[in-house]
């Protein structure tokens, strides 16, 4: 099918820019919008609003020279569930620890013993024991060692800022070992922010996060 | 020698803030490392008492476990 027309490699289409409660009350088959709320595309298809689906990037950065990274105002409304990539993470100081994953709240991280948490993982050289933890301040997601460990995580969070209960999944490797860990938040708190850390490790030496929002339709 | 870094990103206004971690986060975080430490300690003497009652070696153990 020929094109109708073509606009210049330098042109612009701007759809009309809209939140996904103004939507255009009497669209036409293959309009597009724009929705700011939810930071998408829409698409009319005649008797419905399409929008897209699938995993939406909300945000990412860089671990290296802090102990603590705290991300804020990520969990919203617009998705139940979300998921956390860490890659690449490395502490300063030898030795293995436990990397930890804290809920906000209001710029605040919550560390009441209320992270529930169990691992089932192995060494690549040796065996290592399963381990769990029923009243932590945080949530242990996975190994970390010294430079050059290259600690990757991926996190599954399950409905932080609803008022439920607040699950993970991680599934981790780093130079020593590899496994999962899994676990809840056990209250209904709603969180709208994380904290990555490594008790006792001083600062990262490397390593990236991107969070994505999982959409909800 | 300074503290380590707490680095806080709000998303909704684009900002970054760091700030040392204070002597008592720093403090706290170094006692749940030597709490940690001490229940793997306890966990590993119990483990090689255990070992030693049924007679078997740690890489038999391992075997019989299906580990490394």
């Amino acid at each position: 099918m020929a094109f109708s027309s073509v606009i210049g490699a330098s042109s612009v289409i701007k759809p009309g820019v809209v939140t996904s409660s103004t939507r255009p009350s009497a669209p036409f088959v293959g309009q597009l919008v724009y929705e700011t709320d939810t930071s998408r595309l829409a698409a009319y298809n005649g008797s419905a609003w399409v929008t897209q689906n699938g995993l939406q990037y909300i945000t990412g950065g860089t671990l290296s020279g802090t102990a603590t990274r705290n991300v804020d105002s990520v969990f919203t409304s617009t998705y139940s569930n979300y998921l956390l990539m860490i890659n690449n993470a490395s502490v300063t100081t030898a030795g293995a620890y436990l990397f930890e994953l804290g809920m906000r709240t209001g710029g605040t991280t919550n560390t009441a013993t209320n992270y529930k948490w169990a691992s089932i993982l192995n060494g690549y050289t040796s065996s290592v024991s399963p381990a769990a933890n029923t009243a932590d301040d945080a949530f242990g997601v996975g190994g970390i060692s010294g430079a050059n460990s290259a600690a990757s995580f991926v996190i599954q969070i399950g409905s932080p800022q609803l008022t439920a209960l607040t699950t993970f999944h991680s599934a981790y490797n780093y130079s020593e070992n590899a496994g999962v860990y899994m676990g809840y938040f056990n209250a209904t708190t709603s969180f709208d922010g994380f904290s990555i850390f490594v008790s006792g490790a001083g600062n990262f030496d490397d390593g990236t996060y991107k969070l994505y929002g999982y959409s909800n339709s | 020698m300074t503290n380590p870094i707490v680095s806080t990103y709000n998303h909704a206004t684009g900002q970054t803030t760091e700030r040392e971690m204070t002597d008592s986060e720093l403090q706290a975080q170094q006692a749940k490392v030597v709490q940690r430490t001490q229940a793997q300690a306890v966990k590993a003497t119990a483990r090689q008492a255990l070992l030693e009652k049924l007679g078997i070696t740690e890489e038999e153990a391992q075997l019989l476990l299906g580990g490394n």
